[in-house]
């Protein structure tokens, strides 16, 4: 009797607990106190030589508030480029990856402001609420609503829908997915997506590592789902992923947002040896850029 | 640490609760039935061994406490509650019985079958699945002994080594994204030791996950003697007979 009195009593306190592990989702870093960029000494996705360097003239720090959750946050982000040209050139929106914040993906950043020359496109990269020196919590909805104070920010400069690209990696496909489909939440709408590395949604991972037909809601609130979002997407879509990529399979990831997607064209590159993050390298940068500039400007 | 080692990091601990609900979560159970009329209570703990980057390679902690009962002198039935699960929102229980098929004349080796149903059902979506299970094991007590305690009762101590299988089912034609789900059946071997000391007995078990299955190409670094194939797992379990 008294065992089952205990056991009654550990049933009450752990069903009281309902923790969830969306927090896992986003691995930010919101400790730095600037962004350090070629100075910064930490861990960064890859490492690019030194033609692919931009001019501090060309690197604009900015800053924007949102409004997500009740909440008002003030979003960091970095724009390459030259400013008044947004009301008259292409820019590329770079949505980057789940880790630590804008510094970690700066090397990317340098290499998409030399897509095609040096500063060709304009490329802004925003970190999510969260990371860097963004304020607040990386959530779902705080992600999606700092990249559309992103776009916010770009359309109060003059740039229109038919000169935007939407560029996700990983984590950043979400939010790339999200305002493609579903364009009339968002300040703007792009005329192309890139999404490199994209996972299919949560509920693959956990099938993949668990080979049950396991639903996402026993471990994750979040409702990123990228396979579905990717139906709604009619602009133009190219799919980077490695075929070695060990974390997020091109088979099962990747394969299945490329062939959900119904819109009016689609190019897909598939980089052989290429890992998770490391496809610019493995494919040769400049290989890799050729292959953006190529959907980018036919 | 690259990115996705990062990301590993981290998602493991994600896919520790994939786990936990995997068929790898639990020892099995009663692989020698109940005396009858005999009631337990058990607790198990343990589970796939994965690396976490920059962490270690440990056996995931998932943890269960259930009742057994000898409702017949070959048959004892039995219901678990997986506490783990319970901390993130799933109500996770199995429920099955132990039906001994054979044991020799000195019962001291057997042959036991256990069918099972795992049942979940989180609270957020009520998302509700049901994954039958049979296991079966061989057992040999390969050191039995009696005496007598400070209050004259007989005290057993017994040792024994079993080994067998466990099987999962899936019975759903589909996963995420409708594609097609192949794994409808998993098959996973083990071998484990006993030691029953008076009404207490602890074991100690080792499964070897899908050992057919790739394990590459997902978010988790399983530990697995057969490199890229399945993963391993440690239990142990203590039950108390009342």
């Amino acid at each position: 009797m008294k065992a089952l009195y205990i056991f009654g009593i550990a049933i009450l306190l752990l069903s009281s607990c309902r923790k969830r592990l969306d927090d896992f989702l986003f691995n930010n870093d919101n400790s730095i106190t600037e962004y350090k960029l070629d100075n910064y000494d930490g861990r960064t996705t890859l490492e690019v030589g030194s033609e692919y360097t931009v001019a501090d003239s060309m690197i604009h720090f900015i800053n924007y508030p949102i409004i997500s959750e009740g909440q008002t946050l003030n979003i960091s982000a970095i724009y390459v480029g030259d400013l008044a040209k947004i009301a008259t050139d292409t820019v590329i929106l770079y949505c980057h990856g789940t880790a630590d914040h804008n510094d970690f993906y700066w090397p990317r950043q340098k290499l998409y402001a030399n897509l095609g020359g040096k500063y060709r496109f304009g490329v802004l990269m925003v970190d999510y609420a969260g990371y860097g020196l963004s304020e607040g919590k990386p959530t779902e909805a705080n992600m999606y609503e700092s990249v559309n104070g992103g776009l916010k920010w770009l359309k109060g400069y003059g740039l229109t829908n038919d000169r935007l690209i939407l560029f996700g990696f990983s984590l950043g496909t979400a939010p790339t997915c999200e305002v493609a489909g579903n364009s009339s939440s968002f300040y703007m709408s792009p005329s192309k997506i890139i999404l490199e590395a994209p996972f299919a949604s949560s509920e693959v991972m956990i099938q993949d590592a668990s080979l049950l037909s396991f639903p996402a809601s026993y471990f994750v609130n979040v409702k990123i789902d990228n396979a579905e979002e990717i139906k709604k997407v009619s602009v133009p879509l190219l799919w980077i992923h490695g075929e070695a990529d060990s974390f997020l399979s091109i088979h099962t990831h990747g394969e299945i947002v490329y062939n959900n997607y119904v819109g009016t064209a689609k190019t897909a590159v598939r980089v052989p040896g290429g890992n998770h993050e490391d496809t610019p390298f493995v494919l040769g940068y400049t290989n890799y850029l050729t292959e953006i500039l190529n959907f980018i400007e036919n | 640490m690259t990115e996705y080692q990062f990301h590993r990091k981290h998602f493991s601990l994600l896919l520790f609760v994939s786990v936990v609900i995997l068929s790898s979560c639990a020892p099995s159970r009663y692989v020698k039935p109940l005396e009858h009329k005999q009631h337990a209570i058990s607790g198990s703990f343990g589970g796939p061994m994965a690396t976490i980057p920059g962490v270690a390679t440990i056996p995931i902690p998932f943890s269960s406490l259930g009742y057994g009962y000898g409702l017949k002198p070959r048959t004892t039935i039995y219901a678990n509650w997986y506490t783990t699960a319970a901390i993130f929102g799933v109500a996770q229980f199995d429920a099955g019985l132990t039906q001994g098929l054979w044991k020799n004349t000195k019962s001291t080796m057997g042959i036991s079958i256990s069918p099972s149903i795992n049942y979940y059902s989180d609270v957020f979506e009520h998302n509700t699945q049901i994954y039958p299970q049979i296991d079966a094991n061989y057992y040999f007590d390969y050191w039995h002994k009696t005496k007598d305690n400070e209050k004259g009762k007989e005290k057993l101590k017994t040792n024994n080594f079993y080994v067998g299988f466990s099987n999962w089912f899936d019975l759903k034609n589909t996963k995420a994204h409708n594609q097609p789900q192949t794994n409808h059946v998993i098959f996973s071997p083990q071998f484990g030791h006993n030691f029953e000391r008076n009404n207490w007995n602890y074991v100690l078990e080792v499964k070897l996950l899908a050992p057919y299955k790739s394990n590459k190409d997902i978010v988790m670094d399983y530990v697995s003697p057969f490199g890229n194939r399945g993963a391993m797992g440690i239990y142990f379990g203590i039950t108390y007979k009342l």
